[in-house]
C-alpha cells in the first residue's frame, strides 16, 4: 500500500501551505494590553485567554502575565480573560482608534469553567472551539494523598473508569476510556507527559513476579514514579477527532498530562506538606475461636466423628486480620518555587522537590518516592524560545505478597481470613503455626496455607523504580503565525524487584529459602518536529494547522535471576550465588526494542465564528506490525456549530454557549508486543551420552500481515452555558467498533504450532456521558458559595465476533482453586463469568423430596433440606441445537451468570465556601457490576478447610433456622469443583465519599510578618465511607490483573485504606 | 513570502529525506532470540537445529508424548498394565477401551508427533542448503529423515492414514491438508528410512558424548520394524516379510549390537547404578537427573506418595494385570527386573505379598513396574533412566516372527532367535516343532515379557495379531471385573472392533476442516 501512504503524506501537505501563503490585511485600530493577576496572590498569571467577546480577536498573556490584544475594533468592547483554574471574568472597556487601552484584571481560582484553554494533542484550544470530547480535571492532589496520577482521575470525568486493581502502596490501578475493546491487548490509555507519548503497560514493565505466579498477580504500578503534586491539568482525550493525532495508539484514549511551569516576575516559593493515618477500611466479619469450635463440633457430629472441642472456651483466640493489619502513617512534603524574568530574553522556571512516604495497613508494606523536577523556559529574542523539563524520581516499595492466590500460594491477606482462630500464631517451639502440619485435632483437615504472619513480616520483596524523564525542545517563529518547534525526550527506567523467602515462611521451608532478583531497564526516546501555523483570513475565516513528523524508539532490557536451597537465612537475595539449587540458578535475560516513525496533520478551521471543522490524520510506521502491514493511516473528522453565535440566538441572552459537536474518526491500539509478527526460534537443550547439548527449534510462526486493532468511533456531543457560566452541561453519545481484534487462532496440529495472532474478530462500545456543573450560590457577591458537579457514564460492551469461534475461555481463574475462568463470547460483554445458577436455599424436607423428584443433582443422588437448588437450565444440545432442562444437573445447565462490567459509573463533586472556607467533597459510584469473590471459595464453605465468616454459621440453615441466608453446616456452595456456582457472585456497586476536605485561607495578616502571602491548612478524609452490599475488603478490585479476561475477581485482595490528612500549604 | 516558501520547502526536503529512511527504522531487530533469517547459516546452527528435533522425545512435550501420555496410551490397553485409577479417569479410559474422541492424550500425541515432524521438516528444508563439512551435514539430514519416520510410524499404527507434510510450516496459509492414506505414509517412511541408511554412520563410529543420535542401525532395525507392522496390519504385501527378515538379519550381520548377559543391568536404576549406554540399546530416549532433561514415568510407578515409597509425586498409574503377572515363570530372571517385590528406603522394608489386606503397606494384587522406577529422581521431569525405543533384543525377536511367517513356519533360524532371549532370561528353550500360529503367539508372548513398558509396543504388536490379543485382553479385563480384583473395572471389555485404529482427535478435525468426515471407521 505505499501508494496510499504517500498520498496521505502528501495531502497534508497543500492545506498547510495553503493556509501558510495567504496573507491577511489589516486595518486600524485600538490595541489592549495590561496584566493578568491572581487576586489572592498577587502574582501574574501566564496563559490567560483574553478575548474581545462576540469576535475571534483575542491573546494569550505571557509568562509574565502581560498581554496585548491588536487589532481591536474601536468603541465599547467586552473583554473576557479566562484560565484553566480560574472563574472567566468579563470587564467593559472603551478602546480609542490607534491607542492602547490599559486594562488590568485580576483572577479567582475556580474550579472547570467553560471557555478554559484546553490542552490537546500537538497544541491547545480554547474549550469553546473543541469539536472532540475532551475532560478536563485539575487535579486536588496537594490536598488528598494521592499516590499516582491515575488516582487523581478516579471520580472526575464522564468516561473514566478507574479500577484500583490492588490498594496495595505502589500497586496498579486499571483505566478504562468508554469500555475496553482488546481482548489479548493492552486496555490501558496512552499518557502524553508534557508532550512525551508513554504506554502504561504494568505487566510487561513488572521486573518479576516476586516468587509468586504472574499470570495472576497485580503488576506494580509503572506510573507510581511520577509525582501527582507536579501536575497542572489532565486532559482525557474520548473521540476520535481527540485521538486520531495519536494514531495507532489512540484506541484506548489519550490521557495528557501538563506539569507545572514557570509563571511569576518574582520567585514564589511553596511549600506543601502534609500528614495522615490511614486504618482498614472494611474487614471480614469472621468467626472466633469459640464460634469455630462450635462450627467444628457441628459439622463433626454430622459426619458421625462426634464433638471435636469439648471446652471451646479453652482454645486461644487469634484474630488474624488483626494481627496483619495497623494504623499506618502517610506524609508528603514538597517544596517548589517558579519565578521568571520580563523582556524579550527572559528565563522561567518552575523547581520543585518531593517526598511522600506511606506505609501500607498491612504490616511491613510501605512506599517512598522522592521527586526532583525542574521545567526552564528561556526567550531567545521575540521569537525563538527553548525550553525543558526534567523529571527525576525513585520510588522504593516493600510488598507484601498479598493478592492473587490461595492455598500454598496464598498472600498475607488470603491467609489471614482463612486461618483458624483456634491456632496461637506460634508454636511452644517458636516456629510458626502451619494450619497445614499443626492442626489442633486429626478430624480436621486444613487446607496447607502459609501463616499470614511469617508472610507479612518475614517476606522481604522490595521494589525500586529510579526514573527520568526529560524533554527539550526549541521552538522558532518563522513568520507570525508559523512556528517550528523540534523536540527531543528520554524516558528512562531502571526497576528491580529483589524477594526473598525465609525458612519461616512456607515456601522458604520447602526450598530451604527461596530469592529471586529481577530488573528490567527501559530507554524510551523521542524525536517530534512540527510546524505550526495559526492565521485569521477575515474576521470570518481562521485557520489553526499543526504537521509534523516524529520517531520514537524503546528498549526494554530484563533479566532474572531466581536460586533457592541456601544455607542459612542471612544472606537472603543478597548473595544469590550462595544457594544449591538442584540444576544450579534459573536465569532469564531478554531485549526488546519497538520503533515508531510518524506523521501527524490537522487543520482547525473556523467558519464564521461558529462552524468549526478539523481534520486530523496521523499515519503511524510501527516495527511492532507485520512486515507487509507496518504503515497504518488514522484520519478523523468532526464538526462543531456554536449555535449561541449565530444572530438568532442574540433573543436569548441567558444562553452564553450552545454548541453541537461530531466526529468520526479511525484510532488505533497496537496491542503487539515486539516481534509478535515474526517467527521465532528458541533454545531447548537434549542430551547425548549424559551431556547436554544446546538445541534450537521453530516456536512460532510468522504472520507478516500482523496489525493494529482499529477502533472506528462516531461521537456526538452538545455543551450548554447558562447564566453567565453559572449551569454548564456536557453530553456525549458514542458508538465505537473495534475491528481486526488481534486473537490467537489455534492452528491445525498438523501445522506443528498450537497458536498463531492473527487480527480477527470485533467489539463493539456504546454509551453515553453526561457532566453537569451548578454554580448554585455565587461566592463573589454573597458570602457562602456552592459548586456542584455531577458526572454520569454509561457503557455497553459487546463481543461481535470472534473470529470463527463463538467463544474463548480465560484460563482458570486460579491455579489452585482449577476453576474455569471468564468468558468471551459472541454477543456478551467481554470476561462475562460463567457456571451454575442456583435459586435460593431448600427450606424443609418436602422442598427437598419435591425437587429430588424433579432434577437430579450433579453428584449424588438427592437435595437435602439447607441445599442450594441449581437450576437444571438445558440438556444436552441436539445437532448442536440447545435443549430444555432435562431433570438433571449437568455441565450443559451451566450458562453466563454474571457480567464484571457495570452498567453505569458516576462521581458528584461539591465544594462550599464561606468566607475564608472551604468545604469540599467527592463521591463516585459504580452500579450493576458484579463481582467474583473467591475468598468466599473457602469463607462460606461448609466444612472447616479454613475459617468462615461468621454468618455462614450463625445463619446457617437448620431445621429451626429455615429462613437462614446461608446452606446448611456440611454443605458446600460456590463451587462443583470445576466451575462456579453463582452463590460466589455478589453485587459490585457502591458508593463512596471518595474524600472530603475542609480548608482556610489563614489571614493575611497573621502571615505578613513571616512574609508569607499565601497559607492554606486543610483536614481531608479519604474513603471514609463506602455504602455497598460488598462484603470483602473493597468492591472496586481486580485481583487477578488489569486485563479484560479475568477483570473483577477478588482474591485475597489488599484492603482498602481510610485516610485523615491535615496539611498545609505555604507561600512567599 | 519566497523566504518562506524556501524555509517551508526546505523542511519538506528534511522530512522527504527522514521518510526515506523509515523502512530501516522500522525494521524489527531481534535480540533475545532467533529467527530463521538469521539461522541455519552454519555447522553449529544445522546441529542446535536437528538436536532441537531430538528435544521433542521429552523436553517440549512434557507429560503429552513419551514422556507419559503416548506410553500408557499404547501400553494400558494391552492385557499387561492397568490404570489403578477409577474407569472413568482419563488414564484409565484406555485400559477398559472407552476412549472418547475428545481423548486429551490421543489428541496430545498427535499433536506432539506433528510437532516433531514440524522440527525435522524444518531441518530438512534448512540443512542442505548450508556451506558446511559434507560429511556432518549429511548425517544431519540422514537423522532428520529417521526422526521424521520416527513420528510417522508412531503416527500411522496409532490413526492409520495421516495427513502428509514434508516442508515446515512457513505461513498460515494452506494449513487444512487432507488424509493421507496409510498405504503413503509407510511409503515416505520406507524412503525416509532407507535415506537414513544410506546416510548414517554406524553406532560404534560415534563419540561418547554423540551416543544416543540415531545410527545406521538404528534406521535398519526401524524399517525392519516398519515392514514387520506394514505386513502384519494387511496394509503392506507379503514381501513385507521378507524385507523385514532381511532388514534385521542386516542388523544382526552388522554386529553392531549385542545383548548384555544379564537382563537386570539393562534397568537397574532401582538400585541407583546406571547402566543405559549399553551394548543392546539400538535408540532410546536420552534421560539425565535434571529439570526439563529427565524421564518422567518413573513417578507413574510407583503405587502411591506415602512412605516409604517415592517422596516425589508418585501415583500408581501401572500395574501389572493379575493374569498377565502369572505369566511369568518364577525362574525367568526378567520377572525381578519387571516387577518391584521388595522396596527399601531408608531403612524401611516393604514387601509385596498377594495376600496383604488393604490397610498394609504395598498391598496391591499384583506389583508395581520396575523397569524404569528411578528412586533417586529429584522431581517429575528429571529422571535418569533412558526410555528404550528400540534395542537388540527386539530384533532378535523380529527375526523370528519374519522367517515363521516367511517360511510358513519356525526354521531353526526363528527358533535360534528365541532361544537367545530365553536363554539369557534363564528359562527353558522353546518348545520345538511348533505350527506356524503357535509359533506366532509364542513370540508374541515373548515380546510381552521381554519389552513390556518399552517402545512403546502393547498396543501396536496387538494390531498384527488381533483377534489373539483381543481375546486375551477381554479375558484379563474379564477377571479385573470379577469380585476377585482389587481393582475392579466397571466396564470391562468386549472390545468394539473399531479399536484396531485410535480415532483422530476431535480437535484435530475441529481446527483442520478438510479432515471432517475421514474420522476412522467405527468412531
Amino acid at each position: 500500500m505505499p501508494s496510499t501512504r504517500v498520498l496521505s503524506r502528501l495531502a497534508l501537505l497543500p492545506a498547510f501551505l495553503a493556509a501558510v501563503a495567504s496573507a491577511s490585511a489589516q486595518g486600524t485600530a485600538g490595541r489592549i494590553s495590561g496584566l493578568i493577576t491572581d487576586r489572592t496572590a498577587g502574582a501574574p498569571i501566564p496563559n490567560v485567554s483574553v478575548t474581545i467577546v462576540g469576535t475571534q480577536i483575542g491573546a494569550r498573556s505571557g509568562p509574565d502575565g502581560r498581554y496585548t490584544i491588536n487589532d481591536v475594533p474601536p468603541g465599547s468592547q467586552r473583554v473576557r480573560a479566562a484560565r484553566i483554574g480560574y472563574s472567566p471574568t468579563e470587564q467593559q472597556i472603551t478602546v480609542t482608534a490607534g491607542q492602547t487601552t490599559t486594562l488590568n484584571i485580576a483572577l479567582s481560582a475556580a474550579s472547570v469553567t467553560l471557555d478554559q484553554m484546553v490542552v490537546v494533542g500537538y497544541g491547545a484550544q480554547r474549550r469553546s472551539d473543541l469539536t472532540g470530547s475532551v475532560a478536563s480535571v485539575t487535579p486536588n492532589v496537594d490536598q488528598t494523598p494521592t499516590l499516582s496520577l491515575e488516582q487523581a482521575l478516579q471520580g472526575a470525568a464522564t468516561g473514566v473508569s478507574v479500577t484500583q486493581a490492588s490498594s496495595a502502596p505502589g500497586g496498579a490501578l486499571s483505566i478504562r476510556i468508554r469500555g475496553g475493546s482488546s481482548v489479548t491487548g493492552n486496555n490501558e490509555p496512552l499518557y502524553v507527559i508534557d508532550g512525551f507519548p508513554i504506554e502504561n503497560n504494568p505487566d510487561l514493565q513488572n521486573p518479576s513476579d516476586g516468587g509468586r505466579d504472574a499470570s495472576t498477580t497485580v503488576p506494580s504500578n509503572p506510573l507510581a514514579a511520577l509525582n501527582p503534586a507536579d501536575i497542572e491539568s489532565i486532559e482525557v482525550l474520548k473521540d476520535a477527532s481527540a485521538t486520531s493525532i495519536y494514531g495507532a495508539r489512540g484506541a484506548n484514549g489519550v490521557i495528557i498530562i501538563t506539569t507545572k511551569h514557570g509563571q511569576t516576575a518574582r520567585p514564589v516559593f511553596t511549600i506543601d506538606t502534609y500528614s495522615g493515618s490511614q486504618s482498614v477500611a472494611h474487614r471480614y466479619h469472621l468467626l472466633d475461636a469459640v464460634g469455630f469450635a462450635k462450627f467444628v463440633n457441628d459439622w463433626s457430629v454430622n459426619n458421625g466423628t462426634g464433638v471435636v472441642f469439648a471446652n471451646p472456651d479453652t482454645l486461644p483466640n487469634t484474630d488474624w486480620q488483626s494481627l496483619i493489619f495497623r494504623t499506618a502513617p502517610v506524609a508528603n512534603l514538597q517544596l517548589g518555587v517558579t519565578g521568571g524574568g520580563t523582556g524579550a530574553n527572559a528565563t522561567h522556571y518552575a523547581l520543585s522537590g518531593g517526598v511522600f512516604q506511606q506505609q501500607g495497613v498491612v504490616i511491613n508494606s510501605a512506599f517512598k518516592r522522592i521527586s526532583l523536577r525542574g521545567n526552564l523556559d528561556q526567550n531567545v529574542g521575540s521569537r525563538a524560545r527553548v525550553a525543558s523539563t526534567v523529571m527525576v524520581s525513585r520510588v522504593n516499595t516493600n510488598s507484601v505478597p498479598t493478592d492473587g492466590s490461595l492455598n500454598a500460594g496464598a498472600g498475607a491477606v488470603g491467609a489471614a481470613i482463612d486461618y483458624y482462630p483456634i491456632l496461637p500464631v506460634r508454636q511452644a517451639n517458636g516456629a510458626y503455626t502451619l494450619m497445614g502440619q499443626n492442626s489442633p485435632s486429626s478430624v480436621l483437615q486444613p487446607t496447607n496455607i502459609p501463616n499470614p504472619v511469617s508472610m507479612a513480616s518475614d517476606v522481604t520483596d522490595k521494589l525500586g523504580d529510579t526514573r527520568v524523564l526529560a524533554n527539550a525542545f526549541g521552538e522558532f517563529e518563522l513568520t507570525p503565525g508559523l512556528k517550528f518547534r523540534s523536540s527531543l525526550g528520554g524516558d528512562l527506567s531502571n526497576r528491580s524487584r529483589d524477594t526473598y523467602y525465609p525458612r519461616t515462611t512456607l515456601m522458604g521451608q520447602q526450598t530451604n529459602g527461596y530469592a529471586k532478583r529481577g530488573t528490567t531497564q527501559s530507554t524510551n526516546f523521542l524525536n517530534e518536529n512540527t510546524l505550526s501555523y495559526d492565521h485569521s483570513f477575515s474576521a470570518n475565516q481562521q485557520v489553526a494547522a499543526v504537521a509534523g513528523y516524529s520517531r520514537q524508539q524503546n528498549d526494554l532490557v530484563a533479566s532474572t535471576i531466581q536460586n533457592s536451597n541456601f544455607v542459612s537465612d542471612i544472606d537472603v537475595f543478597e548473595n544469590m550465588g550462595a544457594g544449591t539449587q538442584t540444576g544450579g540458578p534459573q536465569v532469564t535475560s531478554g531485549h526488546t526494542r519497538w520503533t515508531l516513525a510518524s506523521y501527524i496533520g490537522r487543520v482547525n478551521y473556523t467558519l464564521a465564528n461558529r462552524y468549526l471543522f478539523t481534520v486530523t490524520g496521523r499515519e503511524d510506521g510501527s516495527s511492532r506490525f507485520g512486515a507487509d502491514h507496518q504503515w497504518g493511516f488514522f484520519p478523523s473528522a468532526a464538526f462543531g456549530w456554536r449555535v449561541t453565535d449565530e444572530p438568532f440566538m442574540q433573543k436569548f441572552p441567558a444562553i452564553e454557549l450552545l454548541k453541537f459537536r461530531a466526529s468520526t474518526g479511525l484510532a488505533g491500539n497496537p496491542s503487539i508486543q515486539p516481534y509478535q509478527s515474526m517467527a521465532h526460534l528458541l533454545s531447548q537443550q537434549y542430551t547425548f551420552g549424559g551431556a547436554v547439548v544446546p538445541g534450537y527449534y521453530p516456536a512460532s510462526v510468522g504472520n507478516p500481515n500482523l496489525s493494529w486493532e482499529t477502533t472506528h468511533q462516531t461521537d456526538y456531543g452538545v455543551d450548554l452555558g447558562l447564566y453567565g457560566g453559572r449551569v454548564s452541561f456536557t453530553g456525549d453519545i458514542y458508538r465505537k467498533k473495534t475491528t481486526d481484534l488481534l486473537l490467537a487462532v489455534n492452528l491445525p496440529f498438523e501445522s506443528g504450532f498450537g497458536t498463531a495472532l492473527q487480527n480477527v474478530g470485533a467489539v463493539s462500545n456504546n454509551g453515553y456521558e453526561l457532566g453537569l456543573t451548578l454554580t448554585l450560590l455565587d461566592g463573589r457577591t454573597k458570602p457562602l458559595g456552592w459548586t456542584t458537579t455531577l458526572n454520569y457514564s454509561q457503557n455497553k460492551n459487546r463481543v461481535l465476533n470472534l473470529g470463527g469461534v463463538q467463544s474463548i475461555f480465560a484460563g482458570s481463574v486460579n491455579s489452585d482453586l482449577k476453576l474455569l475462568g471468564s468468558l468471551i463470547q459472541v454477543g456478551q460483554a467481554l470476561g462475562v463469568f460463567y457456571g451454575y445458577q442456583t435459586n435460593g436455599i431448600l427450606r424443609d424436607s418436602a422442598a427437598a423430596a419435591a425437587y429430588t423428584a424433579k432434577v437430579k443433582p450433579l453428584s449424588g443422588t438427592s437435595w437435602h433440606p439447607g441445599d442450594i437448588m441449581i437450576v437444571d437450565r438445558a440438556g444436552a444440545p441436539v445437532n448442536g441445537q440447545p435443549t430444555g432442562p432435562d431433570g438433571a444437573i449437568t455441565p450443559d445447565d451451566r450458562t453466563i451468570i454474571g457480567d464484571p462490567n457495570p452498567k453505569f459509573t458516576a462521581g458528584w463533586q461539591n465544594q462550599f465556601t464561606f468566607g475564608r472556607f472551604r468545604l469540599s467533597s467527592l463521591m463516585d459510584a459504580t452500579y450493576g457490576n458484579k463481582i467474583l469473590n473467591l475468598n468466599d471459595v473457602r469463607l462460606i464453605q461448609g466444612s472447616p478447610g479454613t475459617n468462615i465468616i461468621s454468618d455462614r454459621y450463625f445463619d446457617a440453615w437448620t431445621a429451626s433456622n429455615t429462613g437462614a441466608d446461608f446452606p446448611r453446616i456440611n454443605f458446600t456452595p460456590g463451587t462443583t469443583g470445576s466451575d462456579i456456582t453463582s452463590d460466589l457472585l455478589e453485587d459490585g456497586s457502591y458508593l463512596r465519599l471518595r474524600s472530603i476536605t475542609l480548608d482556610v485561607q489563614v489571614p493575611e495578616r497573621l502571615l505578613a510578618r513571616y512574609g508569607l502571602t499565601n497559607t492554606r491548612a486543610y483536614i481531608t478524609g479519604s474513603n471514609l465511607v463506602t455504602w455497598t452490599h460488598y462484603s470483602g475488603f473493597n468492591p472496586d478490585v481486580s485481583s487477578l490483573g488489569i486485563g479484560n479476561v479475568n477483570r473483577g475477581i477478588d482474591v485475597g485482595q489488599y484492603p482498602l485504606a481510610k485516610t485523615i490528612t491535615i496539611g498545609v500549604n505555604i507561600a512567599y | 513570502m519566497r523566504n518562506r516558501m524556501k524555509t517551508v520547502g526546505a523542511l519538506g526536503l528534511l522530512a522527504v529525506a527522514l521518510a526515506c529512511n523509515d523502512k530501516q527504522f522500522l525494521t524489527e531487530q531481534p535480540f533475545d532470540f532467533i529467527g530463521p533469517t538469521n539461522f541455519y547459516r552454519n555447522a553449529g546452527d544445522a546441529l542446535a537445529a536437528i538436536n532441537g528435533v531430538y528435544a521433542d522425545f521429552i523436553n517440549s512435550t512434557g507429560d503429552n508424548y513419551y514422556g507419559r501420555n503416548f506410553v500408557m496410551l499404547v501400553e494400558h490397553p494391552t492385557e499387561m498394565w492397568t490404570s489403578r485409577l477409577s474407569a472413568t479417569n482419563e488414564r484409565s479410559q484406555p485400559d477398559v477401551y472407552s476412549i472418547p474422541v475428545n481423548h486429551s492424550y490421543v489428541q496430545s500425541v498427535w499433536q506432539s508427533a506433528y510437532d516433531a515432524i514440524n522440527r525435522a521438516n524444518s531441518v530438512l528444508d534448512n540443512v542442505p542448503k548450508i556451506d558446511m563439512d559434507t560429511a556432518l551435514r549429511s548425517r544431519i539430514i540422514g537423522e532428520a529423515k529417521f526422526l521424521r519416520a520416527t513420528h510417522y510410524f508412531n503416527l500411522v499404527r496409532m490413526y492409520g492414514g495421516v495427513p502428509i507434510k514434508i516442508h515446515a510450516t512457513q505461513g498460515l496459509d494452506s494449513l487444512a491438508i487432507p488424509r493421507n492414506t496409510a498405504q503413503e505414509v509407510y511409503a515416505l517412511i520406507e524412503q525416509d528410512l532407507k535415506d537414513a541408511i544410506a546416510a548414517l554412520p554406524s553406532a560404534k563410529t560415534y563419540t561418547a558424548t554423540d551416543v544416543g543420535r540415531a545410527s545406521k542401525g538404528a534406521a535398519k532395525t526401524l524399517l525392519a520394524k516398519m515392514y514387520l507392522q506394514r505386513a502384519g496390519t494387511g496394509v503392506g504385501t507379503a514381501a513385507d516379510w521378507q524385507n523385514a527378515l532381511t532388514y534385521a538379519k542386516q542388523v544382526q550381520s552388522d554386529g553392531d549390537y549385542s545383548l548384555v548377559p544379564d537382563y537386570m543391568t539393562l534397568f537397574d536404576f532401582f538400585g541407583g547404578t546406571v547402566n543405559e549406554r549399553n551394548s543392546e540399546v539400538i535408540f532410546d530416549v536420552e534421560c539425565i537427573r535434571a529439570p526439563g532433561l529427565g524421564g518422567r514415568i518413573s513417578s507413574h510407578m510407583a503405587p502411591t506418595n506415602t512412605a516409604p515409597f517415592l517422596g516425589a509425586s508418585t501415583n500408581g498409574s501401572f500395574e501389572a494385570e493379575s493374569i498377565w503377572f502369572h505369566t511369568f515363570r518364577t525362574d525367568d530372571r526378567r520377572r525381578a527386573a519387571t516387577f518391584v517385590f521388595s522396596w527399601n528406603k531408608n531403612g524401611t522394608v516393604v514387601t509385596w505379598d498377594e495376600t496383604k489386606t488393604a490397610s498394609q503397606p504395598y498391598a496391591s494384587e499384583t506389583p508395581f513396574p520396575r523397569k524404569f522406577l528411578d528412586v533417586l529422581m529429584t522431581g517429575t521431569g528429571a529422571e535418569e533412566p533412558n526410555y528404550i525405543i528400540l534395542r537388540y533384543a527386539e530384533v532378535l525377536l523380529m527375526i523370528a516372527e519374519a522367517s515363521n511367517e516367511v517360511n510358513g513356519g519356525p526354521n531353526a533360524e526363528a527358533y535360534a532367535a528365541i532361544n537367545q532371549i530365553r536363554a539369557r532370561a534363564g528359562i527353558p528353550s522353546m518348545t520345538p516343532g511348533l505350527s506356524h500360529d503357535l509359533f506366532r503367539d509364542s513370540v508374541f508372548n515373548e515380546r510381552r515379557w521381554e519389552l513390556s513398558l518399552e517402545g512403546p509396543n502393547g498396543y501396536f504388536d496387538s494390531q498384527r495379531n488381533w483377534a489373539w490379543s483381543k481375546a486375551r485382553i477381554e479375558a484379563s479385563m474379564a477377571h479385573a471385573k470379577s469380585s476377585t480384583s482389587k481393582f475392579p473395572k466397571a466396564n470391562g471389555g468386549p472390545i468394539p472392533d473399531k479399536y484396531h485404529l485410535m480415532p483422530i482427535p476431535q480437535r484435530a478435525i475441529d481446527l483442520n476442516p478438510a479432515l471432517a468426515g475421514h474420522q476412522n471407521p467405527g468412531w
